[in-house]
């Protein structure tokens, strides 16, 4: 019903999209899922034409959606909001009849006595009847939403938008939205496509779902079953997740796996060698998982010398655009000694630091355990020094790890 | 010893003025000294300028403002700007020994910055003919020229008093005196013109109020119903008979009685304003055969 | 909230809503220079217009200013009712979007060029007003005439109006600048009977057709993109409801000066009482707003009379006490 090709948009120089294409088919319920910032909500805006594309095509059963009045719009899809704030106090009633407005026969008000009927069956299905003469702006943000949800069933239209609608209800009015929803679907053929966070209520509702990554890319497409995988979900929102199938609804469940997102690596001892921003993931992750940590030798200025320094992680520092001096190197050699692990995350060797990598020899020999951060070379400018040097360091049981999360994943496992 | 010249640096402060030099208490209370007569004086309102120009002093005038046009010979002065905000370097670049300004028209900020840079500025008030008459006297001595003014002031006293001989007795007609007619502005009874009225045998209609100046409408104007309107002439004001023909009711223009008058006679208290009050007389009173000179 | 319920004071309030005008009318045409009682009042209204001095004062004088009055109120209430729903912020008023500047602006132009002709200086404000707003209207545009983009531009506009406006009246002859200094003081006095006719048609038409555009302003309330679901077209309904109180307020000021206060706190009065609804509110601003100015404009003529006092102070002064009570009792409402 719903046809994007190559659809391209972007905000100002931040693109946004670059090549979409999907459908949304008649009568179906499709989820739109994905990080923060994704466009989740700004494709809702571009498939109903409130936001104008820069390239590609979005056509409604073939008519291209810039040439669709917004009143005939209207009529084919109503929109529920994201939580809004109300500013003028208009009735429940009211609010809901403003619904009515692309089907208004008379020119003065919103509604005539059949449209009654439709709004009192609008405040019925949403279960706020009783609200019905209370002004919205003495509404709570559940009680709200589920106004908003009545106006957009009083527009009667063949396609429902829900952009976050349920974000800020109770789980019970949750779960009946969405049952409510799905009425809708079978009993209508109302077709509805929303954009949720709540991955288990959108896999267990929808019939398809569409997982779209942070660059604005179809990470993952199909029924929730295919979609919704351990895999998919570390790809796209970073986070280890378990999924289980429900054992009432057969949908896929999620289990975000908290362990996953910080570990707790309170014993662990570790210096890390870095600079240029090569240690910001790790100064930050090793910080937040209560690490005793110490850095350096750092470059004043140096943006990871910047961020240990915010964090209060003890370092050594050299003047700015220095070679490492014998002092640095000997405050250094003293501050790995009293640690365990020694993490050399530093990706381009000269002269001027290539002292280091003899600390960490000093430190191998001394039983401690080194790691060594990212398996491709790093830039050597030494003609090759370093990269014997490291040859070396492997050769004395220096471990590479390929990335921080890997790293941290062994440092996790190592604690315990 | 040290007490004995601590003492006199004391009776040296304390002295007042110096020899040869004259204090001066100005019409709103300020003293300032003079040295000796005062040769370079900026006038900062036309009456003031038209008062020294009488009484012989106009030569020291060394600058005005540029609404000094009485007489003849002020119109050729340079200018310090308009009353409201003279520029203050203006001033300054004629080395004036005296400013005389006008409470009336001048900020106190500007006498009060005057005074802080040293240049003496004697402030001058006149609110009614027997104020303006003071004013008179008071420029002359401060001038160094009290003769002349003493004659000034007596000439036009004497002037006063034959008219208000002539004028004893009979019935004063009810006068409203505007100052503008668009928007319809006129002059309440805490007014120079409203002394003027009384003093040419009339009677000032426009009752006290929250204004010295205020808005009137044309329903004020009706109900008031003057026997005579005074008008002035002013460039970007309506005509006045055509104004005021639009309410033929009104006894003022049913007995042509719509009086021009020269509003620098009218409004300035200085050396003219027995003119307007001579030639306000005459009118009032046709009847009398007041003469007004030439 | 007892307000809101009770057949009592429901009753109260329509027949409060019947005889306000004619009460806003009775008083305006006694008060004034010459004292009227109601029997002398009604004996007058009775006779009909003639010659006599209180016959002219209450039919040539007071008749056509009361109906200014009314005119007046009722347009800049109107207007400010639209603004406020098109912006969406409770702080619009008809002078808001530069329309104010743009209408000082031209009539002190016109004044301080010497065409003092009592046509010219309304005409050079009218003009001004909607050369200001269309002015602030093509500057937002660029950006979709968000409503921050149409506030700010406004308010610039204003300013640079008024840096003119100051510039002006600056190196104006003095007497202009009293003329002009009263003109934008506001000032019901000064309009000729003759407009009186164009004024009621021009408003009139306006109220109409805002009153037809009352549904598309109670979905504007809600917001631009929530407008567009429900099926407006927002760009073109904002411009249509903009020219419309534009035009009523490049009126209201042409015929009276700036009337400060009516615009901005009559709607809101009139939502705390009626609700946010246009279908009620276009109509009951405008009578309100009407009725107001005309009470206001009958004391500004006889507290000091046979003196006037701006009829702005007195606006303010009646009604900014009474939206603070509403405002703690009803505060929500806003």
């Amino acid at each position: 019903m719903i046809a994007v090709s190559n659809l391209a948009f972007s905000f100002g120089p931040k693109a946004v999209f670059s090549a979409l294409n999907l459908t949304v088919r008649r009568g179906e319920i499709l989820s739109l899922l994905g990080p923060n910032g994704c466009g989740k909500s700004t494709l809702l805006r571009l498939l109903r034409g409130n936001l104008r594309a820069n390239g590609g095509q979005i056509t409604w059963a073939g008519i291209p959606v810039s040439e669709i009045p917004a009143a005939i719009m209207a009529r084919k899809v109503a929109v529920v909001p994201q939580g809004m704030q109300a500013s003028f106090p208009f009735k429940v009633k009211e609010l809901v009849a403003m619904g009515r407005y692309p089907h208004r026969k008379n020119l003065l008000s919103f509604a005539d006595r059949e449209d009654q009927r439709v709004i009192r069956r609008a405040l019925a299905m949403t279960d706020i009847i009783g609200l019905a003469e209370r002004p919205v702006t003495r509404l709570s943000g559940g009680e709200l939403q589920r106004v908003l949800l009545a106006r957009a069933l009083a527009q009667e239209a063949e396609t429902l938008f829900l952009d976050e609608a349920t974000s800020h209800l109770d789980i019970d009015h949750r779960l009946e939205l969405s049952e409510l929803l799905v009425r809708l679907n079978r009993e209508l053929g109302t077709t509805i496509v929303q954009v949720s966070h709540d991955l288990d209520l959108a896999a267990a509702m929808s019939q398809r779902i569409l997982l779209l990554n942070g660059q604005g890319e179809i990470a993952a497409e199909g029924a929730p079953g295919a979609v919704m995988t351990a895999e998919n979900l570390r790809r796209v929102f970073r986070v280890d997740v378990k999924v289980e199938e429900n054992p009432y609804t057969g949908a896929p469940q999620i289990h975000p796996l908290l362990s996953g997102v910080v570990p707790r690596l309170e014993t662990a001892k570790i210096h890390l060698i870095c600079g240029g921003g090569s240690g910001t993931t790790l100064l930050r992750r090793l910080h937040l998982a209560a690490a005793e940590l110490s850095a350096g030798p750092l470059n004043e200025g140096d943006s990871d010398e910047v961020l240990a320094t915010a964090l209060g992680i003890p370092l050594v520092r050299e003047l700015p655009f220095s070679p490492y001096s014998p002092t640095a190197l000997e405050e250094t050699a003293a501050m790995v000694d009293r640690a365990e692990i020694l993490i050399i995350a530093t990706q381009w060797w000269g002269a001027g630091n290539l002292a280091c990598l003899e600390l960490a020899e000093t430190a191998l020999k001394k039983g401690k355990t080194v790691y060594l951060l990212g398996t491709e070379r790093g830039r050597d400018y030494t003609d090759g020094d370093a990269e014997k040097k490291i040859a070396i360091l492997r050769g004395l049981g220096a471990r590479s790890v390929e990335n921080e999360e890997l790293l941290l994943e062994r440092l996790g496992r190592k604690a315990l | 010893m040290a007490r004995l010249l601590l003492f006199s640096l004391l009776l040296f402060l304390l002295v007042p003025c110096p020899a040869g030099s004259t204090e001066f208490t100005d019409a709103v209370g300020r003293r300032i000294e003079l040295d000796a007569p005062p040769q370079r004086i900026i006038s900062l309102a036309p009456a003031v300028t038209e008062t020294l120009y009488a009484i012989g002093l106009g030569a020291k005038i060394v600058a005005a403002t540029q609404y000094c046009t009485w007489p003849e010979e002020a119109r050729q002065l340079p200018r310090v700007g308009e009353y409201a905000d003279p520029g203050l370097e203006n001033i300054l670049l004629f080395r004036p020994d005296l400013v005389i300004a006008s409470a009336d028209m001048n900020r106190p900020a500007l006498v009060e910055r005057l005074t802080e840079l040293g240049i003496p500025v004697y402030v001058v008030y006149p609110r009614n003919i027997n104020d303006a008459l003071a004013t008179i006297r008071a420029l002359g001595e401060l001038g160094g020229n009290s003769t002349a003014a003493e004659k000034l002031a007596e000439d036009i006293e004497v002037r006063l008093a034959r008219l208000a001989a002539k004028l004893a007795g009979q019935n004063k007609p009810g006068v409203l005196g505007t100052v503008m007619l668009d928007p319809l502005t006129v002059a309440g009874p805490e007014t120079f013109v409203s002394d003027i009225i009384s003093r040419a045998g009339g009677r000032n209609l426009v009752p006290p109020g929250p204004s010295r100046y205020p808005a009137w409408n044309d329903e004020s104007l009706l109900t008031t119903d003057p026997d005579v309107i005074i008008v002035t002439n002013h460039p970007g004001q309506p005509d006045p008979t055509l104004y005021f023909k639009r309410w033929p009711q009104l006894r003022a223009v049913q007995a042509g009685r719509i009086i021009e008058i020269n509003a620098d006679w009218i409004h300035r208290p200085g050396p003219l304003m027995i003119l307007g009050i001579e030639t306000l007389a005459r009118a009032l009173h046709p009847e009398l055969d007041i003469e007004v000179p030439k | 909230m007892k307000v809101q319920s009770g057949a009592k004071t429901a009753w109260i309030r329509r027949a409060a809503l019947l005889l306000l005008p004619l009460a806003a009318l009775a008083w305006s045409l006694a008060a004034g220079s010459l004292e009227l009682s109601w029997s002398e009042l009604a004996a007058l209204l009775l006779q009909g217009p003639g010659d006599g001095i209180e016959q002219t004062i209450l039919w040539r004088i007071r008749l056509p200013r009361a109906l200014l009055a009314a005119l007046v109120g009722a347009a800049l209430s109107l207007s400010g009712t639209s603004f406020q729903a098109v912006l969406r912020n409770p702080l619009a008023d008809p002078y808001l979007l530069g329309v104010s500047g743009g209408a000082a602006l031209g009539a002190v132009a016109a004044i301080s060029l010497g065409f003092t002709a009592a046509l010219v200086p309304p005409l050079a404000a009218f003009i001004g007003a909607l050369t200001a707003l269309a002015l602030v209207y093509l500057v937002a545009r660029a950006h979709s005439c968000s409503t921050h983009t149409l506030i700010l531009s406004g308010v610039m506009v204003g300013s640079l109006a008024a840096a003119l406006l100051l510039f002006l009246l600056w190196r104006a002859p003095s007497d202009a600048t009293r003329q002009a200094v009263f003109w934008l003081a506001g000032n019901l006095s000064l309009a000729t009977p003759g407009w009186l006719a164009w004024g009621w048609i021009w408003v009139g038409s306006g109220f109409l057709l805002l009153w037809a555009c009352a549904p598309q302003l109670d979905l504007l309330t809600q917001g631009e993109e929530s407008a567009a679901d429900l099926g407006l077209n927002v760009a073109r309904t904002r411009l249509l409801v903009f020219t419309l109180a534009g035009a009523l307020t490049a009126c209201a000021v042409a015929l009276a000066g700036l009337v400060g206060f009516v615009g901005l706190v009559i709607p809101h009065i009139c939502r705390l009482l009626w609700g946010p609804g246009h279908r009620l509110l276009i109509p009951l601003s405008a009578l309100f707003g009407g009725c107001f100015l005309m009470i206001a404009d009958a004391i500004a003529r006889s507290v000091y009379a046979p003196a006037e006092i701006p009829v702005g102070v007195v606006t303010a002064l009646l009604g900014a006490p009474f939206f603070l009570y509403l405002l703690r009792h009803k505060g929500d409402g806003l």
